[in-house]
């Protein structure tokens, strides 16, 4: 467990950038937070440490964005829109045993589709000031422990 | 003997309307059959893509029989077939492209494939003949982007959202407002009961570029009614969306007016599902006027903004002539765009 | 009579020309793959071998599920819009019904399966009953410890068939020791000829427009919204506009 306070998009962007650099094929990180609270900023920081160039957009409206330009390919979801109804039709297993990294905003919506290990990364917004944030990085198994010290070796 | 009419079959299935249109030379509707699901998404509050592919198998074939009734024509009459082959939803897009390789194959037709986006402009065409170099502003669920038109079935994205797309910000503050899906068309008569009392930010305003930014208007407009849910205190609803409808148009039609001083253009297609807003076709009808430019806005009928299969014939209008022609591995692709200018 | 017959229920894809009894062709392909590339093409390789025109293919058959949904969804609406725009009769065989058929010589009870992942199985139980291959228990998503629970009550020899089997190996082994018999890989696989051949004797579907997958299964959620509503009365969720 490890924790940041953000406060401004920037240094949101600047922690997942680190994290982009050392990510792996397969990697998979599940982003917790509420709307707006810098889900989204996350993932382009992630994308810049992957080296992709082309804009990080929301992939609500299609569900998965994929963008090939990078280290290695990154696969952005969004499934906020399968709330209460689950996404075992989606393939998405098929991401997360990819040559790919693949991230996953509202993930407890697909709980029983996740793989067994994962980074979490938790977005908690500042009650007294809206562009402060919490971010809490939370390793599931061994390989996403080790990936968390090496981006944050300091 | 006279001419041969050029008649197009063509097929759009690429979110939750199935669709099948017989096109006459590109800009002549002689059947646009649209079956929507949209009754069977609300129960979900938004597109369940499993749902929308099972659907649209059960409507394919149904919808295609209607149109080529309605249009009173038979396979030998046919030109081309034309499919919509992304960007959108891959489980529905494949329903569309599958039909029509099958159905283009069997009667060895040739097969097009069509840029959704391409199709949501060409919707224009159904209004008038379209001059070109022209500029489309495209806003739906999915995107925002300004293109530039050099020539007929030539696309070049020289502004686009960094984020959220703006249909999909309706979206999300809808659902802050207790506004079922889809929420667009609800918000849009809210706004033109209320004020722009809140003054959201207007994001991106004051850089160069074309792009467009509505992610921070959707967290101000979250943090808006949350901080006011905390002390207790409830915000008219009609101001809300005012406000929020205010900062969408306002960054939308600057951002296509600077567009349009800065290129030679005479014509200007709104185009997408969002180009069903009063508030946006209002505010840049007057922003045209203001700016004394020669600038033409067609924004297609409501009927026409929406996905269809029609579009798609008059895109593929263009597409025949150039002769772009798929082969039997055509594929539906999901991410699919245009590209982007240097 | 000419029948084309295609199947992209999981991983492979098949597909068979048959003259009445007589296979002109087949050709199967299994590695992982988008089948929307793949069918089209070796339809076409097929027809062209076999130097047949479309237009005179006089029966499509098609393996109607359960499977993967959008694998399932490729053959489905490619067999549906064939039929449909040269008029000609479809038939739809279940997908589980065609690889236990690729078991014969054998009166023991047949039992194909597809991982539907979660600890459940699409599976029936099938028997070769006076030279026609049966139905014992039909077509159902199940959970596997269902399953076998059933099977060990049956106490009788059963062969597994599919490529899915192996995943269920050591459990089908534990459940019902010598009882479970286990197949080949060319058993294992999808034939498109056998699957055609099932559609010789069976019923064209009565009205092309319906046909569909038989999935097996309701998307979760439209699971889920019934529990909390009540669907009957309701109009259709589809309408022209």
């Amino acid at each position: 467990m490890l924790e940041f306070k953000t406060i401004n998009p920037e240094q949101t962007i600047a922690i997942a950038k680190q994290l982009g650099q050392q990510v792996q094929a397969g990697d998979v990180l599940l982003l917790d937070g509420d709307l707006g609270a810098g889900k989204t900023t996350f993932t382009k920081g992630l994308a810049a440490g992957l080296g992709i160039e082309r804009y990080v957009k929301s992939p609500t409206f299609t569900l998965i964005r994929e963008y090939q330009d990078g280290r290695l390919p990154l696969y952005h979801m969004d499934v906020y829109r399968l709330e209460e109804t689950g996404a075992s039709d989606l393939g998405l297993e098929e991401y997360f045993d990819g040559n790919g990294v693949s991230v996953v905003e509202w993930s407890q919506f697909i709980a029983e589709e996740l793989p067994s290990d994962y980074l979490t990364i938790h977005f908690n917004k500042d009650v007294r000031d809206d562009q402060v944030r919490t971010l809490v990085l939370e390793p599931h198994g061994a390989h996403y422990e080790a990936l968390v010290r090496a981006s944050f070796a300091d | 003997m006279s001419k041969k009419r050029e008649l197009i079959l063509a097929f759009e299935s690429s979110c939750d309307e199935t669709s099948v249109a017989v096109i006459e030379d590109g800009h002549r509707i002689l059947s646009n059959i649209i079956a929507t699901q949209i009754k069977s998404h609300q129960r979900f509050g938004g597109v369940v893509p499993e749902v929308a592919s099972r659907h649209h198998v059960e409507q394919i074939t149904f919808c295609t029989q209607a149109a080529l009734e309605e249009a009173g024509v038979t396979y030998t009459d046919l030109t081309a077939v034309a499919v919509t082959y992304g960007p959108g939803l891959v489980g529905a897009l494949l329903i569309g492209v599958t039909a029509a390789k099958a159905i283009a194959y069997a009667h060895h037709l040739p097969l097009i494939p069509i840029n959704h986006m391409a199709g949501h402009i060409y919707a224009a065409r159904f209004v008038k003949p379209l001059e070109y170099p022209l500029l489309a502003l495209l806003v739906s669920g999915g995107h925002t982007e300004l293109v530039l038109m050099a020539a007929a079935g030539e696309f070049e994205i020289i502004g686009d959202t960094r984020d959220d797309a703006a249909g999909e910000a309706y979206d999300k503050i809808g659902r802050v407002l207790g506004v079922p899906y889809p929420a667009g068309k609800e918000i849009d008569r809210l706004a033109h009961l209320g004020q722009d009392t809140f003054d959201f930010p207007r994001a991106m305003l004051k850089e160069e570029n074309l792009d467009f930014s509505f992610s921070g208007l959707k967290s101000a407009f979250i943090n808006t009614v949350h901080h006011a849910d905390q002390i207790g205190e409830t915000l008219n609803r009609e101001n809300l969306a005012a406000s929020f409808q205010a900062s969408v148009v306002e960054v939308l039609t600057e951002k296509t007016m600077r567009a349009a001083r800065q290129l030679d253009v005479h014509q200007l297609v709104v185009a997408g599902g969002v180009a069903a807003n009063q508030g946006l076709r209002e505010e840049l009808a007057e922003a045209i006027k203001a700016s004394g430019l020669d600038l033409d806005l067609i924004v297609p009928p409501l009927r026409l903004c929406g996905d269809n299969g029609a579009m798609i014939g008059a895109a593929a209008h263009i597409e025949l002539k150039k002769e772009t022609f798929a082969n039997l591995t055509l594929n539906a692709v999901p991410g699919l765009d245009f590209p982007y200018r240097a | 009579m000419k029948l084309l017959a295609m199947d992209t229920s999981n991983q492979a894809v098949s597909v068979a020309l048959l003259d009445d009894q007589q296979i002109l062709g087949e050709m199967t392909v299994n590695i992982r793959q988008t089948h929307s590339q793949t069918l089209l093409p070796m339809v076409d390789q097929l027809l062209k071998q076999t130097q047949t025109a479309i237009e005179t293919i006089d029966r499509f058959v098609v393996a109607e599920g359960p499977g993967s949904y959008t694998g399932l969804r490729i053959a489905v609406t490619t067999a549906k819009s064939f039929a449909w725009t040269l008029n000609k009769p479809l038939v739809g065989i279940s997908s589980l019904a065609l690889l236990a058929a690729n078991i014969v010589d054998t009166t023991a009870l047949i039992v194909p399966l597809f991982d539907a992942r979660r600890a459940n199985v699409f599976t029936g139980v099938y028997q070769w009953q006076s030279g026609s291959l049966q139905t014992v228990v039909a077509d159902q998503h199940v959970s596997i410890e269902t399953l076998l629970a059933r099977l060990q009550l049956l106490a009788e020899p059963v062969y597994f068939v599919g490529n899915d089997v192996a995943h269920f190996k050591e459990e089908l082994q534990a459940a019902l020791g010598s009882n479970a018999h286990f197949v080949g890989a060319n058993h294992n696989l999808p034939h498109a000829s056998v699957l055609g051949k099932l559609g010789l004797l069976a019923e064209p579907v009565a009205d092309i427009h319906r046909f569909g997958p038989v999935y097996l299964r309701k998307t979760e959620a439209e699971v889920n919204w019934a529990k909390t509503h009540d669907e009957r009365g309701t109009e259709s969720y589809v309408e022209q506009v």
